[in-house]
């Protein structure tokens, strides 16, 4: 019983940490999401050439994001960061339509790896300030989530120079990350 | 969809990468001249150092197209449509033709000086010096019937880079550029989408029925995970 107490306290006041890792092709807006989510600041970035981390904590969770550089020579690098990741945040980036077929072939190598196959799958619809740009319906449409099996996933526009989407985004994070990590 | 590189077709495109730095203007950045740009953006046409190039990035695709030089890859056509652009000089005469006017900002390392420059110049396109002769314009069409029988490479190269399209149309000056904006335009299906300030692509509307709608407001409806249905 005791046990069961000291569970509950923790639910209650203790915080969950989370391991987040945010990947998506060059230029998608994820270093700017991160940034955005720790210093609440839209700072100009330069591509991102190794990786950045930084933790952030929002409603008891401590989300642990891990945000690696998405250029084309560099993305075999991200299985190096897949261990132990509980919930991949994959950024696209709206406005640049001739590329999501380019970013859905990279979603599809991230989540068929072994190490990611428990990991929730967050999806940013990034840049819905830009005019023209995928809504979320089409953005899930195109990357055709409708068909996983045995994902838990959600689509979510964003505009990471406002913020706007973003703690909804963490959010829905730290609702369903009990659903597999009880 | 991407084709996969072999090793040699990638160091060959890596030569022919490092062979455009020869053009007149690409040994220095297309914006702020610092020396050996590392980045271009394939859809301009110019070289770029980190900094401008993260400038670029983040006016969005619909303005340029960055790349990094050692970091992506590149296939052929955005190399071929780099070479035909002729280099930063050459765009830059067009794009900027009286640097005096337009001065850079006198404090290089302040973004926020940087970024309004970069937009003036790129995306409002307000250095360019608006001077159009009609006949001008005929000569061009001649060159470009002519230059569209190159055949197939010119036209993959218009589809890769449908971004010139709203430079192009206006500048009409230089005939590779004209092609490639003409070719675009032949895409109807992408000319909305970089013209988006003019009107919105007619099937846009029917996926969000109110044009200036809040995306964050009805996404709930729009997407839910299948598990939602399911346990809620």
């Amino acid at each position: 019983m005791g046990a069961n107490v000291s569970k509950a306290l923790s639910k209650i006041f203790g915080t969950k940490e989370m391991r987040i890792l945010m990947l998506g092709l060059d230029a998608a807006g994820k270093t700017t999401i991160l940034y955005k989510l720790k210093l609440n600041q839209s700072v100009t970035t330069i591509p991102t050439v190794g990786f950045n981390v930084e933790s952030v904590t929002y409603k008891n969770v401590k989300f642990n994001v891990w945000d690696v550089g998405g250029q084309d020579k560099i993305r075999n690098l991200w299985r190096h960061y897949y261990t132990g990741t509980q919930g991949l945040i994959f950024v696209i980036d709206c406005q640049d339509k001739n590329r999501i077929e380019e970013a859905r072939q990279e979603l599809y190598r991230i989540i068929s790896d072994r190490e990611m196959k428990d990991c929730l799958l967050l999806i940013f619809a990034n840049k819905q300030d830009l005019p023209g740009s995928f809504t979320p319906a089409e953005v899930t449409d195109i990357l055709g989530l409708a068909k996983l099996r045995e994902r838990i996933w959600y689509v979510h526009p964003s505009c990471a120079t406002t913020g706007d989407g973003l703690f909804e985004g963490l959010n829905w994070l730290s609702q369903n990350v009990k659903a597999i990590y009880k | 969809m991407r084709e996969k590189q072999s090793k040699a077709t990638q160091a060959k495109h890596e030569r022919m990468l490092n062979d455009l730095f020869k053009l007149p203007g690409n040994e220095k950045c297309a914006d702020c001249t610092a020396k050996n740009p590392r980045w271009a953006s394939y859809s301009l046409g110019v070289f770029l150092c980190i900094r401008c190039g993260s400038l670029h990035r983040k006016m969005g695709t619909h303005i340029s197209k960055v790349k990094s030089v050692s970091m992506d890859r590149w296939t052929l056509q955005e190399i071929q449509l780099m070479k035909k652009l002729g280099g930063n000089s050459v765009i830059n005469n067009m794009i900027n033709s009286n640097p005096q006017k337009h001065p850079l900002p006198i404090a290089l390392d302040d973004d926020h000086a940087m970024e309004r420059y970069i937009r003036d110049k790129w995306e409002k396109k307000s250095f360019k010096e608006k001077v159009i002769s009609i006949s001008s314009i005929k000569q061009e069409e001649n060159s470009i019937t002519s230059l569209q029988q190159l055949g197939e490479s010119t036209t993959s190269i218009g589809t890769d880079a449908p971004s010139l399209s709203s430079t192009t149309s206006s500048i009409l000056s230089s005939p590779t550029m004209q092609l490639a904006g003409r070719v675009t335009m032949d895409n109807t299906g992408l000319k909305n989408t970089y013209n988006p300030f003019l009107s919105l692509p007619s099937s846009f509307t029917t996926v969000a029925p109110v044009s200036n709608n809040n995306p964050f407001l009805q996404q709930q409806q729009l997407v839910q995970s299948p598990f939602d249905i399911n346990y809620n």
